[in-house]
């Protein structure tokens, strides 16, 4: 109750610096650059969802300021198992445009093989793990990553980002328990609208964790705060719950324009430096889609790989099935 | 090595691999200090401390995906649920993370877990500590599933297991824990490889895990009244060993399959499904199955319920006789 909503973002520059911002200057060059592209790739991707090329799609925004913010905070070696909203993350953790584009459409390329809703796709090594389509699963994960590292000595941390509805479920609790018994460097960060009753600050003290409160809608303010987290995870002094809150009067406002004052206070940014980059985005966007056009739709060669290491008797079988019917509908045509 | 009990061959197992594998992490509830509730994990805490050997919450659903999280960074945890009855609230990790991580990544990520799971009924464990659920788990594309019927063969499935690079549910028939010796050497058995017990010529018994010494009881029975049975422990449900099964029914001609889940939707069905695709020449009769009943497992009348020697035997001597 009366938790102070943690915000550094504001209208006058020099208030936010004095607000102590923790990323270095290449970091929030980063971090500016991350939102500018999710905004580029965003608007494409709903362009192509109301042409019918994409039948699912989910929007970045809002979530683009806590999932950037969030993701631009951790190190290399660290690991993010993100919610279906979090494009940012996955551009902030080196994703390529045209691998998201590929997953986006289904074409040849694509990393998973064309297997996943549009927006689930990953990068290995941690970077972006995999989301599921099972709501709060990847709570338990990201405690359970987090347990290896300690028992491995490897100071690193793992975060997961979720929404309100997998504070329902019970990975959340299971999630939660197990990394507060054990102390792991893990980090939760649920976006909520900040209508969660009770709110969910209270029910992390609840669990015996640390917890944050945090504007959402402030890249700087989440990134500071999963900073700390990560200081506090590493330093041995057990995970953090961050409830970021999304929404308020910034909603409609771009992310990236919320924080453009401030990277052209610290002179990392400028009129000129915004138009060359956003034409390099937009071309890029362009270039990747056309990649996407000549690639053509993914392969169903790889429908029945990867089920396990290596195929058992009964996919070899199905695979040479799955050939026949291939060869036969080829025939017909 | 040594004469040992399934639950001391399947301990020596784990505490050999544990030495030739750091990154074996055994974990569950209560497998540390008490060493399992079936004793299997017994010293494993004293001998490699707490690092490899973590006692979880009472939470099936954190132990398995716990186990995820720990398998995906790069480790091989062991997770015991103390009774495969347990398992549902853990079934969301299994099916929706466990099983699927390799797929929907293309490979970026696996998940080498292995489950070990006390299952099958006959130590008066009531409905919710005997069942066995394996048709479940063979119907999750992914998942491992075996099932031995003494310790040797599982010594050998779990050092397979442990040195696979998938998912395996290891289902422990629990009332052989204790039932019977057998040598165990430092033998890797393959997955997804049968074994002839015996040998007839007249009819197949098929069997696994907990109804193989019924199995073997009620070929000894048949043989008395002149019929030979082949008696083949599948040991391993997925991937079936095709070939032995095929082998042996076309020597046979004649099908007898065995298992103690509910009938309805079981292994033995898949069984009999596969050997009506692919062994219709060959058979002389009926396939028979001889399962538990489409009911839960009764506390008062498990012997009822349980496929034993007499049923088996019925069994054999129809298919025998058609």
């Amino acid at each position: 109750m009366g938790r102070q909503l943690l915000s550094l973002l504001s209208a006058d520059p020099e208030s936010t610096e004095a607000a102590n911002v923790l990323l270095d200057d290449e970091r929030l060059s980063a971090l500016y650059e991350t939102l500018t592209l999710t905004r580029i790739l965003d608007d494409t991707c709903v362009r192509l969802h109301q042409d019918g090329r994409v039948g699912f799609f989910v929007p970045s925004l809002p979530a683009a300021a806590s999932s950037a913010g969030a993701a631009i905070a951790l190190h290399d070696g660290d690991w993010l198992f993100p919610s279906f909203r979090d494009a940012a993350a996955y551009l902030a953790r080196g994703g390529r445009i045209d691998d998201f584009l590929a997953q986006l459409l289904g074409a040849d390329g694509d990393l998973v093989k064309g297997r996943q809703l549009p927006g689930h796709g990953s990068l290995p090594g941690g970077r972006f793990v995999a989301p599921s389509g099972v709501a709060g699963t990847q709570i338990q994960h990201a405690a359970g990553v987090a347990l290896a590292m300690q028992l491995r000595g490897d100071a690193q941390v793992a975060l997961a980002i979720f929404g309100p509805s997998a504070v329902a479920q019970g990975a959340f609790h299971t999630g939660l328990n197990t990394a507060v018994r054990h102390q792991v460097p893990a980090i939760f960060l649920c976006r909520t609208l900040g209508t969660e009753h009770p709110p969910l600050a209270e029910r992390g003290s609840g669990y015996g964790l640390a917890t944050e409160l945090v504007d959402g809608m402030d890249c700087l303010a989440v990134a500071n705060t999963v900073a700390t987290a990560r200081a506090r995870a590493i330093d041995g002094d057990g995970p953090t719950l961050i409830e970021a809150v999304v929404g308020g009067a910034e909603l409609e406002q771009d992310a990236a324009g919320r924080l453009r004052g401030f990277v052209e206070h610290r002179g990392l940014w400028d009129a000129e430096r915004e138009e060359a980059f956003v034409r390099r985005c937009q071309d890029r966007v362009l270039d990747a889609l056309e990649a996407v056009d000549n690639a053509g739709p993914v392969s169903a060669g790889g429908v029945l790989q990867d089920v396990w290491a290596d195929q058992p008797w009964m996919l070899q079988e199905q695979t040479a099935r799955l050939q026949e019917q291939r060869l036969k509908d080829d025939g017909d045509v | 090595m040594s004469e040992l009990t399934m639950a001391e061959a399947v301990n020596q197992a784990l505490r050999d691999e544990m030495h030739r594998d750091d990154r074996i992490i055994v974990l569950g509830e209560e497998v540390g200090a008490l060493g399992g509730l079936f004793g299997v994990t017994e010293g494993l805490l004293q001998e490699f401390g707490d690092r490899r050997v973590i006692d979880t919450l009472a939470a099936e659903g954190g132990l398995v995906g716990t186990a995820v999280g720990l398998a995906l960074y790069g480790l091989r945890p062991v997770a015991e649920i103390q009774f495969v009855d347990f398992v549902w609230s853990g079934f969301e990790q299994l099916v929706s993370e466990m099983a699927k991580l390799r797929y929907r990544s293309a490979g970026q990520y696996s998940c080498p877990v292995v489950l070990r799971v006390p299952y099958g009924a006959g130590v008066g464990g009531g409905m919710y500590q005997s069942q066995s659920p394996e048709a479940h788990f063979c119907h999750i594309p992914g998942i491992t599933v075996v099932a031995p019927a003494d310790g040797a063969d599982a010594a050998g499935l779990l050092r397979s297991a442990l040195r696979g690079e998938d998912p395996v549910v290891f289902l422990e028939p629990k009332r052989l824990y204790r039932e019977g010796r057998t040598h165990v050497s430092d033998e890797v058995v393959p997955l997804g490889s049968a074994r002839l017990r015996r040998e007839g010529t007249d009819v197949t018994l098929v069997a696994y895990g907990s109804t193989v010494p019924a199995a073997l009881e009620a070929a000894e029975l048949a043989a008395a009244r002149g019929i030979q049975a082949d008696v083949l422990d599948l040991r391993t449900l997925v991937p079936l060993d095709i070939a032995a099964l095929l082998r042996s029914i076309s020597k046979t001609g004649r099908a007898v399959l065995v298992s103690e889940a509910p009938r309805t939707g079981g292994y033995a069905g898949e069984l009999a499904a596969t050997l009506a695709e692919r062994a219709m020449l060959h058979l002389e009769a009926p396939v028979e199955r001889v399962t538990g009943f489409d009911t839960p497992v009764p506390y008062a009348h498990e012997d009822k319920y349980l496929p034993d020697a007499d049923r088996i035997t019925a069994a054999i001597e129809r298919v025998a006789n058609f």
